[in-house]
């Protein structure tokens, strides 16, 4: 083992977070060289160092201005979400679930028409009623209900810090 | 109310909403993003921006968050990627190698300081901006190589090489308080 990978394993060497493996050859290597001793003696002495260089006090409120600020952000977003079209009156909402239906069996038809190999003819209007559910569905806001699952924290994180940069 | 929940739990109960769970997730991790943020930054106005930023981005995002890692790394990788973006704004020139300025200590607060407080306090922030995220996390936040290095979007190794060169250029500018 060189004296740079030596030193660079140090960290991990004093924190115990190394294979028992690489411990036995960063040991062996320490108990060979001098100046890998002092380097080590040396970074002992900086964590001292480091340590006696407390940060100042989080500021008074910090937990309840980021509630506060949360709470308006929960509330844009219901507002938003809900949209002026949907929030009119209940029939809507019965309305759109019949819609739904509507299109869903239509859907179905497809397939079974599709499937018999004669929908030429009458393909147009259910195609069309079938994009109209998707349409609705994303007016809706409502397309985190039909997300396809499986998303990674790196996924979800990627996607965070890129919706993040207004 | 203290929750006995893990922070996981509380998680998944903010992604149904509940303010409560949120605030708690806040209450307990404020400190270390707040912390992370000033150390990174150097200045406690925007320190607290960062952090607050940060905790609205975990809420933004709770419908997606999946409890596939610690939420305490994900959180350090939010307020770290915040600061760095920061920085980089600030300084579009030379990001690396210019001491912030704390605007916000007060002469007092700034004599009560140790004299080595400052020169710690001012060698780590003449570092470059990786060095330095790799040195708060590992050296002050007590985060494991591993978790520094999916804080920071890195591997083990080459946060091993980052602290290494860090450790070397601290030792050159904090020399006088090694002799003891
Ligand atoms: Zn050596």
């Amino acid at each position: 083992m060189r004296c740079g990978d030596a030193q660079s394993k140090l960290d991990r060497f004093v924190a115990h977070e190394l294979t028992s493996a690489e411990r036995a050859q960063v040991g062996a290597h320490l108990e060979s060289c001098a100046a890998c001793r002092r380097a080590l003696a040396k970074f002992r002495r900086l964590q001292g160092i480091l340590a006696d260089a407390p940060a100042p006090p989080i500021p008074g409120g910090f937990a309840d201005r980021v509630v506060a600020r949360a709470r308006t952000q929960q509330a844009a977003a219901a507002r938003s979400k809900r949209g002026p079209r949907f929030e009119q009156s209940a029939w809507k909402t019965i309305h759109f679930s019949a819609a739904r239906a509507a299109a869903l069996a239509a859907g179905l038809l497809l397939g079974l028409l599709m499937g018999r190999d004669t929908w030429r003819a009458s393909a147009g209007p259910q195609a069309v009623a079938a994009a109209q559910q998707t349409d609705v569905l994303a007016a809706a806001g409502l397309e985190s209900l039909v997300e396809s699952g499986g998303d990674s924290l790196a996924h979800s994180y990627i996607r965070l810090t890129l919706v993040g940069e207004r | 109310m203290e929750s006995s929940l893990s922070d996981e739990a509380l998680m998944l109960a903010a992604t149904g909403g509940d303010l409560a769970a949120f605030e708690q997730l806040v209450l307990r991790h404020q400190e270390s993003a707040w912390r992370t943020a000033y150390r990174m930054v150097g200045c406690r106005r925007e320190a607290e921006d960062l952090a607050q930023e940060a905790f609205l981005r975990v809420f933004e995002a709770r419908d997606r968050y999946r409890p596939t890692a610690a939420f305490r790394t994900y959180l350090y990788r939010i307020v770290v990627r915040l600061c760095l973006d920061h920085l980089r704004k600030r300084r579009p020139l030379a990001t690396d190698g210019l001491a912030p300025v704390d605007s916000q200590l007060s002469a007092e607060q700034q004599a009560a300081e140790s004299e080595q407080a400052q020169a710690v306090r001012e060698a780590i922030a003449c570092l470059p901006a990786n060095q330095r995220t790799a040195i708060v996390l590992r050296y002050y936040e007590g985060l494991s190589g591993r978790e520094t290095a999916e804080a920071m979007d890195s591997s083990v190794k080459a946060v091993e090489r980052l602290l290494a060169r860090a450790r070397k250029t601290l030792e050159v500018r904090l020399g006088d308080f090694f002799r003891d």
